[in-house]
């Protein structure tokens, strides 16, 4: 009998490792990673939450296990974000067969994925923390790829990424310490500095967003849905675990100044980026910088529908990022670069993968009319309560991400063609429909976000620290 | 013959090195690592680092489990060294040093940018010693110091990250800042193991070390054989 955390961790190690050697045949290897990914969602959702009852004729049990002496244990939580990050994954290898981003991606995301299951299940910080290392390991090798060249993007994540792990283990040791010390009080101070610092390292604010732009210039674009959508997913709930694990690090009020102090910051940052932005990738790091300060001035809220709105805006960033990926895997593939004015024009070739370009852009940015608008919306009305300048900033945030998409698409479909080449699309059935799934998928989450939007709220609400 | 040493006797060999002396020369491999360009001078002073480093952290920490850090260390070492051959990243600056000066290397942009090269080791020889005495003086004057270190073991842990730190701002080339990252680990863990010795978190630590490593050494591939690829090109 195999303890369910154990399988869902192990589960897509071992899977990658055959999807491995099938690597050089995109179809099996995606389809295999698929259905990996799906039996990983199913899997999730069919574990039994109480000890000794199994499934699968008894082979896998769940409820939690200790080993090393550290509890892992499925809660709601975790498998809610499993689930959804899964059949995430299911979608990016499914649209990997025509976007091929690189050999390793399918074995890499997998392993993430296992990896992201170890951090949701394990309860210890520090081995979070140490697991969140690993993940960055991962991510720095699939950032990269196989492909030679600049480094810059892959190793500027995993530096500031490493750079935080030192401060979230001394924040670790200093909580154990007073927990075997409860007169220890004085420590608890420094541990909630340490660890709102280290969740800023994490999360990408404004002074630790270095890594952002070479990711998004060298990374393959359904790479960075993993890095901004998968990973960011991973530190949400570590943030939200120690809230609701130490009620003191909940109840204190400096991480909640200090990441409305930080997310203020990478938003005005993100805006004067938007504004003067002349490559794709830029485009998509204002965007985000925006997305991700929306998340910080949320966090700072403290409170429960401030944390609820944060769950909204990163699972629709997942969205979007995935809209925006899809679009710009056929833009690049035919343009080989990141700048914007290299693709002139380029609209009047690539229709429908423009078209969705645009949309994962103006997602991004949060219009309305798109996905990405409806947590944007909660994040602006509900910062407007407390701060209403600070909501005019993400307003303000929103509306320049806009323009830089409004200008970015001015020349997409400027009549001056730079390059020459047949339609992207022509003859190419599956891009044709993957852009139309794709396209298709857009609008209805962007006319009906309420599917995304209650999965995010039943998250939210399993915290009870805020409530 | 004469028994293979125990893990004490060995331990032993390194008693002539003193707590102090083993941590200004810890100070010295850092300032080494920031100072030189060349990757035998690097790994040498790294390999020398993690020896001196892991004596001192027998004071901390059990014998056994230092001498396996120390152990670890110089794996790395070897990973890297491997690399840095694998990418000839010694000849790549060589090369670059010794060409004989053609027309278009005698253009007045050209002079300069040789002039920057010829200054840039004596700048990061002027940063790393200010930095060196700045963190000599803080931390004998007990203005710097981590909680629960012995002072010599501070002194140690300090000027490592530092200088670490300073060595990361001045490059993103993957294997010397990769270099830079396994210094800084190195000061963090010779802090951490003296709060925590769970045996759990050592060998965690450990696998960090190595997944470093790793990384930086495939960074290092895909960043330097783009390099000698894109010189190849230019030379034909």
């Amino acid at each position: 009998m195999i303890p369910a955390p154990v399988l869902l961790i192990l589960g897509p190690v071992i899977l990658a490792l055959a999807v491995y050697v099938v690597r050089r045949i995109t179809l099996a290897a995606s389809l295999l990673s698929t259905a990996a990914a799906l039996a990983l969602a199913w899997l999730t959702s069919a574990v039994p939450q109480t000890a000794g009852e199994a499934i699968l004729g008894g082979r896998v049990v769940g409820g939690e296990i200790e080993i090393l002496g550290r509890t892992l244990a499925l809660s709601p939580i975790d498998r809610s974000v499993l689930i959804v990050l899964s059949l995430v994954a299911a979608a990016l290898f499914l649209l990997a067969i025509r976007f091929r981003p690189d050999n390793l991606f399918f074995s890499g995301a997998l392993v993430l994925l296992g990896i992201t299951a170890a951090i949701l299940i394990t309860e210890a910080l520090v081995l979070r923390i140490l697991l969140v290392e690993l993940a960055a390991g991962v991510i720095s090798v699939l950032i990269q790829g196989t492909g030679f060249g600049s480094t810059r993007g892959a190793w500027r994540f995993f530096l500031f990424t490493t750079l935080a792990l030192p401060l979230l283990l001394i924040a670790g040791w200093q909580i154990d310490f007073q927990a075997a010390n409860p007169g220890q009080v004085a420590l608890l101070n420094p541990a909630v500095l340490l660890l709102t610092l280290g969740f800023a390292i994490y999360l990408g604010a404004v002074p630790f967003h270095l890594w952002m732009g070479p990711v998004a210039k060298e990374g393959q674009p359904l790479t960075q849905v993993l890095v901004f959508g998968f990973f960011h997913i991973a530190i949400l709930t570590i943030v939200a675990g120690t809230s609701e694990q130490f009620p003191w690090f909940a109840a204190s009020a400096t991480p909640y100044q200090w990441f409305t102090f930080a997310g203020t910051l990478t938003v005005g940052i993100g805006l004067i980026l938007a504004l003067t932005t002349t490559t794709f990738g830029h485009l998509s790091v204002s965007n985000l910088m925006v997305d991700i300060g929306a998340l910080l001035m949320l966090l700072g809220l403290g409170n429960h529908g401030g944390l609820q709105a944060a769950w909204v805006l990163m699972l629709l960033r997942l969205v979007s990022l995935t809209v925006w990926g899809t679009g710009l895997s056929v833009i690049r593939s035919r343009i080989d670069s990141d700048r914007v004015n290299r693709a002139t024009g380029i609209g009047w070739q690539a229709r429908l993968a423009t078209v969705v370009l645009v949309l994962g852009g103006l997602s991004l940015a949060g219009l309305p009319l798109t996905p990405g608008f409806a947590g944007r919306w909660m994040a602006t009305t509900l910062i407007a309560r407390e701060n209403m300048a600070a909501a005019a900033l993400l307003l303000l945030g929103s509306a320049g991400g806009a323009i830089a998409v409004v200008r970015m698409t001015r020349t997409l479909f400027a009549p001056r063609v730079t390059h020459s080449g047949p339609p992207a699309e022509q003859g190419d059935w599956l891009t044709t429909g993957v852009l139309v799934v794709v396209l298709i998928v857009a609008i209805v989450l962007a006319l009906y976000p309420h599917t995304v939007i209650s999965a995010a709220v039943r998250i939210a609400d399993y915290y009870t620290y805020l409530q | 013959m004469a028994p293979f040493p125990t893990l004490n006797e060995l331990l032993s060999y390194l008693t002539f090195l003193g707590e102090e002396p083993a941590a200004l020369g810890v100070l010295a491999t850092a300032v080494i690592l920031v100072v030189l360009r060349d990757w035998r001078w690097s790994l040498l002073a790294l390999a020398t680092q993690y020896v001196m480093a892991g004596w001192l952290l027998t004071r901390v920490l059990e014998p056994q489990i230092a001498v396996l850090k120390i152990m670890v260390g110089l794996i790395i070492c070897v990973v890297l060294y491997l690399t840095a051959r694998q990418v000839r990243w010694g000849d790549l600056h060589r090369d670059t040093g010794s060409r004989s000066e053609s027309d278009s290397d005698r253009s007045p942009r050209s002079r300069r940018a040789r002039s920057q090269l010829a200054t840039e080791p004596v700048f990061r020889l002027l940063i790393s010693v200010s930095a060196a005495i700045i963190i000599l003086h803080v931390t004998s004057s007990g203005r710097a110091s981590l909680p629960e270190l012995p002072a010599h073991i501070n002194l140690a842990s300090i000027s490592l990250m530092a200088m670490a730190l300073l060595a990361l701002g001045l490059t993103d080339e993957p294997l010397t800042a990769g270099m830079g990252l396994l210094t800084f680990m190195t000061g963090f863990e010779l802090w951490y193991h003296s709060l925590e010795q769970a045996i759990v978190t050592i060998g965690f630590l450990v696998v960090i070390d190595f997944l470093i490593s790793t990384i930086t050494a495939y960074l290092s591939i895909a960043h330097h054989v783009s390099a000698e690829e894109t010189r190849r090109r230019r030379l034909t």
